[in-house]
């Protein structure tokens, strides 16, 4: 674990993009994460954001004008995939960047401070492991419109930090014994200039890893909330398509198959790229993996 | 070399007042430092030399201020630390740094030299400008010898050797201009062929800033060498068991573990034999009890070759000052040999 | 210049004995990373050990005395490697010496610990922390009767014999240890039970690296006389490496100073350090502060040594070397006999420096105006470096 924490001089000469490089496997996720996001950017700006639809050819089946069929009112399933990530990847980064800051914030404070701002914000922390996290977005779905994406992610991103705050919080008190924090406190460098500059950018690796997994982690909440019709189902993503899909009965009917999966493996796609992104993320920074 | 004066009213730069230090542990209480009284004047040089779990580490850590006591007082020009306003603490801050044994883990191995000078000497108002920073940080490289400056200022921890990253180390402890260095084993991680490389310098310091030091060794040649014209404890088990003038001591060892101890480094010349030859092999025993069952008495009754049944096991001699014949004050710890003392004094 | 030296410290007989351990021109590569780069660390040892005597390598950090140790026993990491040169092990009372480097599987662990047995410096380590010291001891001696063929798998109640007498040879109480974890001992006593497993098997030659290193004072200074003890009764050779000289002084009959891969001086103990001919040699010693005498004050050597990965076409020494002359930076100077000794020739005095003869005679002439000179009054550069240190030496 320790040389998780403190990026070996390798990668400082180097660079993170040489070294991952050197593993096929995470440079194949980052080429796919690269590639998803870059569609979901390009897709808007070259193709009609509305898509007509047109029920003369309802339930199509895969065919040369439309390659994934077409769904229950006739409208092209590829473009909806390929236009639908948008959302689903934005609040999947935007949640994960919100937990990030939170989760490191509150934890290394309270690694470093100890004492009562400890004890209090793991008392916050298993409050808020305690809330069902899906039905309280149900309730608070009922009460706002929870359209916006930013709300969303901030949604998302509030609730989860918990986890990630507490092994953030472990990793600190592990690193504030180190020897050159105790150097820049005996300096007196202040409280906030010790966790901030000296303590967290030690833990960038670590931190990067599990930002992607609250990337995979939000991502899998959204669609989950939208499969159960909790969020609202205003315009077009991966999320809305395997709800309608499915309340649609997609499953029925032969040629609606490629309409109920094509959005499933999307998601598993943007997943897969994402975990074997932090897998050779893991071997950058903890070069003893690697090794094996 | 001038040897270190107290200021005018007679009161040290720092102070150790019967300080004690007990860890809470699963097994128990272990008390790593059990009354010590010691102290520094301005721009003097104490040892403190002993083998591990001696104390003399945390020691030196209560010194820096890096732990709290247990019990005793820390006093620094004569203020107590628990009494100390915040004020006064930033002073005692400034006044007394610490330089860990590894230069491998005390920087920052993400921020380069220059950011870890300048780090302090922006936040304590000692540099007004990015430009003043890098000019002050190169007169410090310059200090602890490190040319050209410019060289280093850009570099990370580990881009340079042990040695440079030591001096880096000491630049650093450097930069608020502090009265004392506490340096704990501050040449045991480096090759010997630069260790008196970077004990010169550390001399250098003493003769030019006037700079005082508690140095912590397990190494008494390297103790005799840096701690020469000034003082030398030799702790044993969270005690101070001898103390005085480094070569009175090193050369006229009275309590029976330092000639042990002096005795047991390893010599390249046979005719180095000193005065306590075959000291070690007379001891009774070869391993240091656990401080989680000391000894009765005299802790270092179990091993000592003077032991006496019914004294030293069972009455905790105190450090006191010892008439050593031709000498300068020296405090022992030894029921036997103050015994032997004073009966030489009666008889002579 | 030179000096008859005798033998007087290497052992009963060694010049008429046959070497134990015959290492010839070694090499060891490390491959760096996926690159491959290759480093050499080890570049071109020789050296004979003879049997009962204590050969010394000393050095500092890098300069190769722990990668020869594992390339010795064959125990380099995997991506290390003998690259070149011979080890010839010559089995006790007589018979064909085994080529090292052919060892495989079996034999070479069978070899490892009855033959040639190593201790290394972390004791802690080099013991299961799940298995009491008297299980230690069965694994070892069950491990290698049954390698050795022997018929009989040895009862417990041997084992412990053979254990007991052992732990006593290295002065622990059986009855105490044997049934003690190794987290239950001290650093001292899991030390010196290392050596008492390593011996269990009466080796030829033991090895240590560092053995005390991490040991205190007065814990060292036991196992020191408690190793030169068992080397008089037990009659094994020993290759003792360390970075401290006047332990490796103490220990060995003969020292061997490495530097950047090389041996760049030999011979016997006494005469090394009393005529240091390599500039290398002589530095480390001066490096040293002493805690008894006097003399002059340490003087540290400058620089640090050079990177491996692209060694220097000269001497390796020579960037840091005060007697340095152009010619050391265009030849590798190799080990030259340096003083006549009535033993084999690879036991003789050796250095590698292209300068060693003038800074012998300079050497010799300092010592006659030394002495000729007023007692105590020490070199004028040396006090202009280190004023605060003429006290001390007077």
């Amino acid at each position: 674990m320790t040389s998780a924490l403190a990026p070996t001089p390798a990668i400082q000469r180097r660079g993170l993009l040489y070294r991952m490089s050197r593993s096929k496997s995470g440079m194949a996720g980052f080429v796919i994460v690269l590639l998803i996001i870059g569609m979901t950017i390009v897709a808007p700006l070259v193709m009609n954001h509305t898509i007509a639809p047109d029920p003369a050819h309802a339930w199509e089946g895969p065919s040369g004008g439309h390659l994934l069929g077409t769904d229950n009112s006739g409208r092209d399933v590829l473009k909806q995939v390929l236009l639908g990530g948008g959302t689903v990847i934005f609040v999947g980064l935007g949640a994960a960047a919100v937990t990030t800051v939170i989760a490191v914030a509150l934890g290394s404070l309270a690694a470093y401070l100890r004492g009562w701002v400890d004890s209090a914000l793991l008392q916050l922390t298993d409050i808020f492991m305690t809330i069902p996290q899906i039905v309280l977005l149900a309730v608070l779905g009922s009460f706002f419109q929870l359209t916006s994406p930013i709300l969303l992610a901030l949604l998302l991103g509030s609730f989860s930090w918990p986890v990630l705050m507490r092994s953030i919080r472990a990793q600190v008190l592990t690193l504030k014994e180190r020897e050159f924090v105790e150097a820049a406190r005996s300096l007196d460098l202040g409280t906030l200039r010790v966790v901030f500059v000296e303590i967290v950018p030690n833990m960038a690796g670590y931190i990067l890893i599990n930002f992607i997994i609250a990337v995979t982690n939000a991502i899998y909440a959204l669609v989950g909330l939208y499969v159960l019709g909790l969020a609202p189902l205003s315009g077009a993503n991966w999320g809305i398509m395997i709800h309608q899909a499915w309340t649609y009965g997609a499953i029925y009917i032969a040629s609606g198959t490629p309409y109920i999966l094509a959005p499933v493996f999307a998601i598993a796609l943007v997943q897969l790229g994402l975990v074997m992104l932090t897998r050779s993320l893991e071997e950058v920074f903890n070069p003893r993996l690697a090794e094996g | 070399m001038t040897t270190g004066t107290a200021s005018a009213d007679g009161t040290p730069l720092l102070q150790l007042d019967a300080v004690e230090q007990v860890f809470r542990t699963k097994k128990g209480d272990v008390p790593a430092v059990r009354g010590v009284d010691l102290h520094v004047n301005e721009g003097e040089v104490l040892c403190l030399v002993g083998e591990s779990g001696c104390g003399k580490t945390t020691t030196a850590r209560i010194a820096a201020g890096l732990a709290p006591p247990t019990g005793g007082r820390v006093l620094y020009r004569g203020r107590a630390l628990s009494e100390m306003g915040s004020e006064e603490k930033v002073q005692y801050r400034r006044g007394v740094q610490f330089v860990h044994q590894d230069p491998y883990a005390s920087l920052n191995p993400i921020r380069t030299v220059f950011a870890t000078l300048a780090a302090p000497l922006r936040k304590h108002g000692l540099a007004t400008s990015r430009k003043d920073a890098w000019e002050q940080a190169c007169r410090l490289l310059e200090q602890v010898d490190l040319r050209p400056p410019e060289n280093f200022l850009s570099k990370y921890p580990h881009q340079l050797s042990g040695g440079q990253r030591q001096r880096v180390a000491v630049a650093r402890a450097l930069t608020l201009k502090p009265s004392l260095i506490v340096a704990d084993e501050a040449t045991s991680m480096l090759d010997v062929s630069i260790r008196v490389g970077l004990l010169k310098m550390l001399s250098k310091l003493r003769t030019e800033l006037g700079t005082g030091f508690v140095f912590i060794t397990h190494d008494l040649a390297i103790a005799r060498y840096f701690g020469t014209g000034g003082r030398i404890a030799v702790m044993y088990l969270g005690r101070v068991v001898e103390h005085g003038l480094t070569e009175e001591v090193i050369e006229n060892p009275q309590h029976p573990y330092t000639r042990a101890l002096l005795d047991a480094v390893p010599t390249m010349d046979d005719d180095e034999v000193g005065a306590v030859a075959g000291e070690a092999r007379k001891l009774r025993g070869v391993d240091i009890p656990s401080l989680l069952a000391l000894p009765s008495g005299c802790t270092f009754h179990p091993r000592c070759p003077l032991f006496r049944e019914g004294l030293c096991d069972t009455a905790d001699p105190p450090l006191e000052p010892l008439a050593v014949a031709g000498g300068a004050d020296r405090d022992v710890s030894c029921h036997v040999v103050r015994e032997a003392v004073a009966e030489a004094g009666r008889a002579s | 210049m030179a000096t008859v030296v005798n033998q007087e410290r290497s052992g009963t007989g060694s010049s008429t004995d046959r070497p134990v351990l015959q290492v010839e021109d070694l090499r060891i590569t490390y491959r760096t990373g996926r690159s491959g780069r290759a480093v050499e660390a080890v570049r071109g040892v020789s050296f004979d050990l003879y049997p009962r005597q204590a050969l010394a390598l000393v050095g500092e950090s890098g300069c190769g005395k722990s990668t020869l140790a594992l390339g010795l026993l064959r125990l380099l990491p995997r991506l290390g490697g003998i690259s070149g040169g011979s080890i010839r092990y010559q089995p006790q009372g007589g018979g064909d010496p085994v080529d090292v480097r052919a060892l495989e599987g079996r034999r070479l662990r069978a070899w490892r610990w009855s033959e040639v047995a190593m201790v290394f410096q972390g004791a802690m380590n080099a013991f299961n922390p799940v298995l009491r010291i008297e299980d230690q001891f069965a694994d070892t001696i069950r491990a290698h009767a049954e390698g050795n063929g022997r018929a009989a798998r040895p009862s417990m109640r041997e084992v412990r014999e053979r254990a007991a007498e052992n732990l006593r040879a290295v002065r622990l109480e059986p009855a105490r240890v044997l049934g003690s974890y190794p987290h239950e001992l001290s650093g001292g006593m899991r030390q010196r039970v290392l050596i008492a497993l390593s011996l269990v098997l009466e080796p030829q030659v033991l090895l240590m690296d560092e053995p005390t290193t991490a040991l205190d004072l007065l814990t060292q200074r036991s196992i020191v006389d408690m190793l030169r003890e068992l080397r008089e009764e037990r009659g094994f050779a020993l290759i003792f490496i360390s970075h401290d000289l006047a332990l490796a002084s103490e220990l060995s009959d003969r020292v061997a100073t490495m530097y950047a891969g090389r041996i760049i001086e030999t011979g016997a103990t006494p005469e090394v350090f009393a005529h240091p001919r390599h500039p290398y040699t002589s530095g480390l010693m001066r490096a040293v502060p002493r805690v008894r005498g006097g003399g002059p004050g340490p003087v540290s050597i400058p620089g640090s040594p050079p990177d491996l990965a692209h060694p220097p076409a000269g001497c390796a020494f020579a960037a840091r070397c005060p007697h340095v002359r152009d010619a050391c930076h265009e030849t590798d100077p190799p080990l030259e006999t340096v003083a006549v000794s009535n033993g084999p020739e690879l036991t003789a005095h050796r250095a590698a420096c292209l300068r060693w003869r003038e800074l012998a005679e300079e050497a010799a002439a300092a010592d006659d105006a030394e002495q000729a000179a007023d007692a105590g009054q020490t070199d004028d550069a040396e006090q202009a470096e280190l004023p605060q240190q003429k006290g001390a030496t007077e």
